[in-house]
């Protein structure tokens, strides 16, 4: 494993990167905050956050591509990337579908940035994960299914 | 929170692939501490802005169900040497960490 | 959640369990010629990586998340201790041969004088102990647990190297070995049972690592985030099976994994890993 970057002492590596560690960051980045979409990461059912989100009528694309594991070991860590190849790409969503909250994600792409975004999440069972994409106003999806093995017996 | 922010950026052509670890508990409010039987109370970061040079280009809301120690990959486009990179977080407490980063 | 993995225990074949008493380069020899007759196709080295080396989605799954492993913040708290002098300005560093590099591999070792086996972890403990401090326990994630995460991350890429040398350190081997196939706890399982008679086999979705290539990689972080050395992995597996299990750090646990760790002779290092 490569430890060299994140194994030296903080202030050292500090200096070698011409890192600056700055809490101040977040408060003009905050003022550029979207309003969070409470409805939709609240909702309990996967069509009730679907229409929060305004993709209820989204249609399945191969222009989405979703790489999700076949079987995640562990539910608490699920590797996911989403990349998508449509024109307009404006924001991708990730859910789990059988999560008690099934929306775990909201990214807004802005200017300079890849359609492209990889986060691991916690799966409450086996179930389809679902990317949605808004793409010049209209909304596509990809989804996989992952089946998690649960802390088993040999735990 | 005693971890910082780790961040990993590799250029490729003019796009950085940027890696970032966020230290948080990312509590889900559905785990009973083993020590108290009592609920652990919901806590995790709600909110990620990325930066380049200061300008943001992803700005992400989370649920709880992202993962203990939140990892977040994506990729800059227009990057050289040189440039800034910086990623902020604030959770549902209103904590918040961030870290800026110049690419080698 | 017991009595589902008393049925699926149950299920399981028993099948060569008798390796005969040999020497331990015959043991080694014939752990691998079994597994590899039962696996072929699949390179030694690639044990290392247990019951991912079974399936290529549970291996590229574990490469996406050790490209970039939640756990690094255990593993710089545990350079910081090792950084950190002793109270008389001494390190780790140089308490140890070589800084402590390419060292691990060759622990545990049989110590003549003391006529018992000393592992790397004890090593560590005795630069405490010699420097005049306190020793950690072994079950002690937060001192110990990430100490030798990081301190094993220096041996990283070795080739294993246990030796048993003598009469006396192979009394200490066969020891372990016993342990490994004595059939123990309420469910009457041997090690051996599981980690060779059925390796890959899935047991409720979860694929039973080989004994050859389990002692190279520890500690391991389960989940991504809960830190396990060997023999804290010890005391799971025989809890598991109902067995009253020997502590962290004790002499059988030292015996078992001087004959363990044996078995994954030739193979690298690779401390710190993610598992289920
Ligand atoms: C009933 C079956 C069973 C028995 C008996 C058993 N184990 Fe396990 N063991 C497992 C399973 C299942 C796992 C988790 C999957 C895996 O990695 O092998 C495991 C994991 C392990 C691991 C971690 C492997 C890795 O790559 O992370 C080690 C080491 C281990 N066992 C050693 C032992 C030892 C030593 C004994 C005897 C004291 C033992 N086990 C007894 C089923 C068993």
């Amino acid at each position: 494993m490569d430890f060299d970057v994140a194994s030296r002492p903080l202030r050292r590596r500090l200096l070698a990167t011409c890192a600056v560690a700055l809490a101040a960051l977040w408060l003009p980045l905050r003022a550029i905050a979207a309003d969070r979409n409470t409805s939709a990461f609240d909702a309990k059912a996967m069509s009730d956050a679907l229409r929060s989100i305004g993709a209820a009528d989204a249609i399945e694309s191969d222009q989405v591509v979703i790489k999700a594991p076949d079987i995640a070991e562990n539910s608490a860590i699920v590797h996911i990337e989403v990349e998508s190849k449509l024109p307009g790409t404006q924001s991708i969503w990730v859910f789990a579908e059988k999560n008690p909250q099934p929306l775990v994600a909201q990214f807004d792409l802005l200017p300079g940035i890849d359609p492209f975004v990889a986060v691991r999440i916690k799966m409450a069972e086996s179930a389809f994960v679902r990317a949605v994409v808004k793409a010049d106003g209209k909304f596509w999806f990809a989804q996989k299914e992952t089946k998690v093995t649960l802390g088993g017996c040999a735990g | 929170m005693a971890d910082t922010i780790k961040m990993r950026i590799t250029l490729e052509g003019d796009t950085a692939f940027v890696k970032v670890l966020m230290p948080h508990p990312m509590e889900t409010g559905l785990r009973t501490d083993p020590k108290t039987n009592e609920l652990v109370p919901k806590h995790f970061i709600q909110h990620v802005v990325a930066t380049h040079n200061g300008r943001p280009v992803l700005d992400a809301q989370w649920s709880q169900a992202v993962s203990k120690n939140p990892f977040l990959e994506f990729r800059v486009r227009g990057a050289k040497p040189g440039d800034k990179i910086g990623v902020a977080w604030e959770d549902n407490r209103g904590e918040n960490n961030a870290l800026e980063v110049a690419i080698k | 959640m017991n009595a589902r993995f008393a049925l699926a225990g149950c299920a399981l074949l028993a099948f060569g369990a008798s390796v005969a008493a040999a020497s331990p380069e015959e043991d080694r020899t014939a752990f691998v010629r079994t597994f590899q007759q039962r696996f072929p196709g699949i390179a030694l080295d690639d044990y290392v990586h247990g019951g991912f080396m079974f399936s290529r989605a549970s291996r590229s799954h574990y490469d996406d998340i050790m490209a970039f492993p939640p756990f690094l913040g255990d593993i710089e708290r545990g350079k910081v201790l090792w950084d950190t002098p002793f109270r008389n300005g001494r390190t780790y560093a140089e308490c140890l041969p070589d800084g402590g590099r390419n060292l691990a591999g060759t622990y545990p070792r049989f110590s003549a004088a003391e006529n018992r086996v000393i592992t790397f972890e004890m090593l560590l403990n005795r630069c405490r102990r010699d420097n005049g401090e306190a020793e950690y326990r072994y079950d002690d994630r937060a001192t110990m647990g990430v100490l030798t995460a990081y301190a094993r991350s220096l041996s990283d890429g070795m080739r294993m190297d246990i030796k048993v040398d003598g009469a006396a350190a192979l009394a200490k081997y066969e020891e372990g070995r016993r342990l490994f196939f004595r059939r123990i706890g309420q469910m009457n399982f041997a090690c051996s049972n599981c980690h060779l008679d059925n390796a890959g086999k899935v047991m409720r979705m979860e694929t039973i690592s080989p004994a050859v290539g389990q002692a190279v990689h520890f500690p391991v972080f389960r989940g991504g985030d809960e830190l396990y050395t060997l023999h804290m992995r010890y005391t799971r597996c025989m809890m598991q099976v109902r067995a009253q299990p020997f502590p962290a750090g004790s002499e059988a646990f030292n015996n078992l994994e001087y004959f363990h760790s044996y078995l994954s002779n030739g193979l690298p290092l690779q401390a710190s890993v993610y598992r289920r």
